[in-house]
């Protein structure tokens, strides 16, 4: 028995009815085996017999137009079959809703022309129609949206869309119309709608993903669209009027690309078909494109258009802009028109002049962002982003691939066959350029234009190059054909001198003149001419970066590259190709450096003395752009940060002379980078300083008693040695007998006494440990204040925890629970994670916070301490001088001399140098023991994470950050041992803005996150004030700028500081505000702040200082700083919560005892 | 003598590698181990002499750090730039990357690797991938050394 297949037609006719109005419920199954497995004579005939039943109605045509929105969508989708078959399929229900479809095409033309010209509400009252004769669409949608967009603005926008939501489910509808909506906001850039819609359809399969592609953001992936057949299959559910859009855009990129060949007899089959019944000019042209000769073209409209062509390639310019400009207004939907009306405004050399009395209308904007395109100047690019924009708004126009074709091949050298046919297949009219497309064109050979381009197409060999000859056509359009078309002939030599033949004439427009350039390059790369393709760049890039948009340079870097540079002249214009290209830093230092070895030079500074060899533009770019420090630090010569600052200085002062326009720019940066080397050089000067002793001072103020004390020592001991006398040791509370025989000692005295040995000795430790203290404790210049503010006063904290903060591996404490907070960074970031996995790893951070704080609380409060006595136990700086060590010094030394100035001049010397002894202990404390803590922290880290077993990139960044925290903190560790060390360096006499950018530097190095970025920074001070005060000043402004940073409870984003430094009569004046969290109680605030001026007021040096060690010290330090270290007890320093509940700090501090002057008279 | 250079900025790394060298000593040829710690002194080194092997670190700042040198930036790929400069010089040293991260920049190791090979096909042998906690990196590295040291 012959299976159905097998029968003649009308059986399987017979067949077909007999199975679905059998039984129903297979009717769906059974068609699609129809569809399937049937040609396409065969459906036609069970379609003509079937159509009235309603599923097989239902299963070809849909809901072809529904007129409520809610049923747009609402239908099943067809079975998805071969594209040959779904395309056949499809034509059969085009076919039948042609005579439709060809009265909708009309007006869907007609609302695009208002569109264009600004007609808004004309074209919503053309929607209104097409929506009540072809019901509901995505198309509808899409333009309604549109047109919303531009009446009601971005809230009518959402309001249309707000509508579809309400009475429309379906996903794919609303996500289309969602995105839609997003697509028509005149405010979204391409790019930014591109990478919405990327996120979209990042995670979706390829069919989906193509099918919304063809409807959301079709062009710029037009050619990678391949599931075509599914596209059809889904918008089965929609309108007649989608399904038709649909099937015209897969036609097209079939047609015209070279990968469907095999479709291409198809193809011409279901277009002649369809193109008897719908008259739409795309399918025609797509059967020109298919080779379909017989196809007539040509109207009247077409007639005008080749005119306006003519006066254009004949040099009538004013003739051909007024044509265009007439003919645009006609047909708004057209590009070639809009090209001709901007490039005809070109060769008049006319500013721009808009059309109509619309001027905000897409015509004027579209012509307006086309002018800039071709001006080449600097609104070319924001144009060029404007386009896209537009393009991507109106993708469903018939202009908007037109458009995206021609910006296509404007903005690449080149335009490929696909594109080209696409810009033909979606034009209505005929731009001569078509020739070979459209040879129906030949009607008007008697036009210059057609019989050009006729001539153009038919040259096959160099040698009838010169049949391209045109009395009527201007030379240069002449040349630059004959150079296209013998670059299309491979004869590169013969294009560059008819190319250098237009560009050497000044009258060529810019555009043409980019495009002659862009040749050029083209023909020196085929000739493999390497060093004239880097020139033609270069030198028009310095001429204007516009024009060398286009050239297409990637294979030149790759080809220097692989010869390791020897292929290429190292002229000035090798390093500038390079960094323009931008090709990576050190491959731009090694063109730089080739091209200074060729001028005998090493520093690009030294350039400067062939600048009479050198173009000047060429110079000065290469100079202020290529030779930056990110380039300049490859250079071996440069030896230090310091150094690569300096050569960037250098080379801005012979910009000063150079670019004289740009001097004030020059100083600028000049200025900038001078404030960064004294920055350097202050944070070098801080680090330096922070081991010290105010010796002069402590002489000076605080041992005078000491000098009284040594003339009692000299005279007792020498009275000693006469009678017979009895002192007391205060310190140890026991008597000292001195030459009393035994027997005359009272009861007990030998328990408790000792007998000296020498009266002296005992007095010498008396001074000894008098100077000593003050030495290490005097509140206004001892070894203790200057430990507390430069080291333990949040500074090594700071300088710790910021290292562990940056790779996120800590976090703070919360003051209120004493719990640190969660790692909020590895919170969002690992989402992912199961609930108890969290917990873990934000425990194991938890404990890790707490151990970091622990090490660093003992290194502050434990080991950078002074040990004495029973104090500070483990404290690393031990003065305990044992009473061995100290005899003999007094033997060897001290019991010599009767001097004071030589004998405290020693004593100090013997402090000083144990305090060497400290610091080398400290140093190796540090390198070895404190290093080997934060590793061993830092490894259980890595360890308890490993525990958690979970493997994803995430992870590694933690293992990552970890591994990088432990060579940063290494490092920062060596950087603090460095800090104890006792340097004699000299500091340079400076002016307060060095101390001011200094102290915000190291404040934002070390402040955990938080920037003092200040909003106003006003520095009206030039004094030079003596070096040895820079660390005071430091020291000052620090504890302002630390208290900012830990009080304000502000992100450095909300932080608000404004620094001022004036000076009036002798004073510097020196101001800091900042702002405060609305959080703090600003009323508690103010109350503490008056407290703390009452205490300050009535301060007791020798008490406060050693009462209070960590927090809230800062403005004792702060008046200590003021009064005692800048050399003036009137220096004064207030503190408000000002009527804005702002904090402001004022210091006044007299500059007399403290200014440098050439003769320094040492006023203390 | 042989000579190699370990171009490496992390002083504990420094210490393992050191001392994982001494160890191993008796089983390579004689040789000299010069450490820099910075790109500059790196590449200045690489210029200046004749080396057999370079252990080289990928990620480092441009100068050594010290009281007077904050280091300047801090290059990711100083290691890779120091194997362009031996490109570019035309010095012929084998080099053998170090490093202790699986993810440069954005590039995996594995990627960097390919590259690497491509790119500096002359110089480039090997990536070692180094862990503190593991000693895989050893038997790696002396089954290279006793390719290039002996």
């Amino acid at each position: 028995m012959k299976t159905p297949k097998e029968k003649s037609t009308n059986h399987q006719v017979k067949y077909f009815k007999q199975r679905i109005y059998a039984n129903p419920r297979i009717a769906r199954q059974v068609l699609n085996s129809l569809k399937d497995d049937f040609p396409i004579t065969t459906i036609k005939k069970v379609l003509r017999e079937l159509e009235t039943h309603p599923l097989v109605k239902k299963y070809f045509y849909g809901n072809p137009f529904p007129s409520e929105l809610k049923d747009l969508g609402d239908t099943f989708y067809t079975y998805n079959s071969e594209i040959e078959k779904e395309l056949e399929f499809l034509s059969l229900a085009l076919d039948k809703f042609s005579t439709k479809i060809s009265t909708f095409l009309p007006l869907k033309n007609l609302f695009e022309k208002r569109f264009i010209l600004g007609e808004y509400q004309l074209a919503n009252d053309t929607l209104n129609e097409i929506k009540d004769k072809f019901g509901f669409s995505l198309w509808l949608i899409e333009n309604k949206l549109l047109v919303e967009e531009y009446t009601g603005g971005l809230k009518g926008n959402k309001e249309y869309l707000t509508y579809i939501n309400r009475n429309n489910t379906d996903p794919f509808l609303t996500t289309i119309a969602y995105f839609l909506s997003i697509r028509a906001e005149k405010k979204i850039s391409a790019l930014n709608y591109k990478n919405k819609f990327s996120t979209l359809v990042a995670d979706l399969n390829i069919k989906i993903k193509d099918y919304l592609i063809a409807k959301l953001n079709f062009l710029e992936n037009e050619y990678e669209v391949s599931q075509f057949s599914k596209i059809v299959s889904y918008d089965s559910t929609f309108s007649m009027i989608d399904r038709y859009l649909s099937f015209l855009q897969i036609c097209q990129i079939m047609v015209t690309s070279s990968k469907w060949m095999d479709k291409k007899a198809l193809l011409k089959n279901i277009l002649s078909g369809l193109n008897k019944k719908i008259a739409d000019s795309r399918i025609t042209h797509m059967l020109i494109v298919l080779g379909d000769k017989d196809q007539k073209v040509l109207n009247e409209l077409n007639e005008k258009v080749l005119l306006a062509f003519e006066a254009y390639t004949i040099g009538n310019y004013q003739d051909s802009f007024y044509q265009a400009k007439e003919l645009l207004y006609q047909n708004p939907t057209e590009f070639s028109l809009y090209e001709l009306y901007i490039r005809s405004l070109f060769y008049m050399k006319s500013p721009m002049v808009k059309i109509g009395d619309k001027p905000e209308s897409f015509l004027n904007s579209i012509l307006e962002n086309l002018y800039h395109v071709y001006a080449k100047k600097k609104q070319t690019k924001p144009s060029i982003l404007n386009m896209q924009k537009i393009i991507k708004q109106i993708e469903g126009f018939s202009i908007g691939i037109q458009m995206y074709t021609t910006l296509k091949s404007l903005l690449n050298n080149d335009w490929p066959n696909e594109t080209k046919r696409l810009n033909f297949i979606n034009s209505s009219i005929h731009n001569p350029i078509h020739f070979n497309i459209c040879p129906a064109l030949n009607k008007y050979e008697t036009l210059n234009v057609v019989k050009f381009f006729k001539q153009y197409n038919s040259i096959t060999s160099k040698s009838e190059i010169e049949t391209l000859s045109f009395t009527d056509i201007p030379q240069s359009r002449i040349y630059l054909y004959k150079a296209k078309k013998l670059i299309e002939l491979g004869e590169y030599e013969l294009v560059i001198s008819f190319i250098e033949n237009i560009i050497n004439d000044d009258s060529v427009p810019i555009h043409l003149y980019e495009e002659c350039i862009t040749i050029l390059f083209e023909c020196h790369y085929k000739t493999n001419n390497i060093d004239k393709c880097i020139d033609v760049y270069v030198e028009n890039y310095l001429i204007n970066p516009n024009l060398i948009t286009r050239i297409n340079y990637i294979d030149i870097p790759i080809k220097i590259k692989s010869t390791k540079f020897k292929t290429a002249y190292p002229s000035i214009n090798l390093p500038i190709f390079f960094k323009i290209t931008n090709q990576d830093n050190h491959l731009i230092n090694i063109a730089s450096r080739l091209f200074l070895k060729a001028k005998n030079c090493e520093r690009p500074q030294e350039i400067v003395k062939h600048k009479d060899s050198i173009d000047a533009a060429a110079l000065i770019y290469f100079l202020d752009y290529v030779c930056t420090p990110e380039v300049i630090k490859y250079f071996i010569h440069l030896n230090s940060t310091k150094e690569i600052l300096f050569e960037r200085a250098m080379i801005y002062l012979q910009l000063i002379k150079l670019d004289t326009s740009k001097k004030e720019n020059y100083w600028e940066e000049v200025y900038q980078i001078t404030q960064n080397l004294a920055i350097l050089d202050g944070i070098q000067q801080i680090d330096e300083g922070k081991i010290f002793v105010d010796e002069k001072n402590l002489i000076a103020n605080e041992l005078n008693e000491t000098k009284a004390n040594f003339a009692r020592y000299i005279e007792i001991s020498n009275l000693a040695t006469e009678v017979p006398l009895l002192f007391i040791d205060l310190i140890n509370n026991k008597k000292i007998l001195v030459n009393i025989s035994l027997d005359k000692m009272a009861e007990g005295d030998a328990e408790k006494s000792k007998l000296a040995e020498n009266l002296k000795f005992e007095l010498f430790k008396e001074l000894f440990n008098e100077i000593k203290n003050a030495f290490l404790f005097s509140n206004k210049y001892g070894l203790e204040s200057y430990l507390s503010t430069r080291i333990r006063h949040g500074t090594l904290l700071g300088q710790i925890r910021s290292q562990f903060q940056e790779q996120r591996l800590i976090t703070k404490k919360n003051k209120e629970n004493d719990k640190y907070y969660e790692n909020e960074y590895w919170e969002s970031k690992l989402n992912y994670l199961e609930p108890h996995l969290m917990n873990s790893l934000q425990f194991t951070f938890s404990e890790f916070s707490g151990k970091i704080d622990q090490l660093i609380r003992k290194i502050t409060n434990d080991l950078i301490q002074i040990k004495t006595g029973n104090k500070n136990p483990i404290g690393l700086f031990d003065y305990t001088f044992p009473n061995q060590d100290l005899l003999i010094l007094f033997k060897l030394k001290f019991d010599k001399i009767n001097d004071y100035d030589k004998f405290l001049e020693d004593i100090f010397k013997e402090l000083w140098k144990q305090t060497e002894i400290c610091l080398d202990i400290i140093r190796a404390h540090f390198v070895s023991t404190i290093k080997e803590e934060f590793n061993k922290y830092l490894d259980t880290l890595y360890t308890d994470i490993k525990s958690l077993s979970v493997e994803t990139k995430e992870f590694q960044e933690i293992y990552n950050n970890i591994i990088s925290c432990k060579t940063n903190i290494n490092n920062e560790v060596d950087t603090i041992a460095n800090w104890f060390h006792l340097r004699h360096t000299s500091i340079d006499n400076f002016t307060i803005d060095k101390v001011i950018n200094t102290s915000l530097e190291i404040t934002n190095k070390i402040s955990q996150g938080i920037r003092i970025a200040p909003v106003t920074k006003d520095i009206q001070s030039q004094t030079s004030i003596q070096g040895k005060f820079f660390i005071h000043f430091f020291d000052l402004i620090r504890i302002f700028f630390e208290n900012i940073v830990n009080y304000s409870e502000l992100s450095s984003e909300a932080l608000r500081v404004s620094i001022y430094a004036i000076e009036d009569a002798e004073k510097l004046n020196v101001t800091i505000v900042n702002n405060l969290n609305d959080t703090i109680n600003k009323e508690k605030l103010r109350f503490t702040l008056n407290s703390r001026a009452i205490e300050l007021n009535n301060i007791n040096w020798n008490m406060e200082l050693t009462k209070r060690e960590t927090g809230g010290t800062g403005f004792y330090k702060a008046k200590k700083i003021l009064l005692f270290d800048l050399l003036n007890e009137d220096n004064t320093f207030n503190f408000e919560l000002d009527e804005n509940n702002e904090v402001k700090i004022t210091i006044q501090v007299d500059l007399n005892p403290i200014r440098y002057e050439e003769d320094p008279i040492d006023r203390r | 003598m042989k000579k190699i250079l370990l171009i490496e900025d992390d002083q504990n790394k420094i210490m393992e590698i050191e001392s994982f060298l001494n160890q191993i000593k008796s089983e390579l040829a004689p040789f000299t181990l010069e450490v820099k710690k910075s790109y500059q002194s790196g590449l200045q080194a690489v210029l200046k002499s004749n080396f057999d092997l370079l252990l080289l670190d990928m990620s480092m700042h441009n100068f050594e750090k010290s009281l007077h040198e904050t280091g300047g930036e801090f290059m990711k790929f100083a290691g890779e730039d120091i194997l362009k400069e031996l490109q570019w010089n035309e010095i012929t040293t084998k080099a053998v990357v170090v490093t202790q991260y699986d993810l440069i920049g954005d590039k995996t190791l594995t990627e960097l690797k390919n590259y690497w090979k491509q790119e500096f096909s002359e110089n480039y042998i090997e990536t070692v991938f180094y862990s503190a906690s593991e000693s895989k990196w050893k038997n790696e590295l002396l089954s290279l050394l006793k390719k290039y040291i002996s």
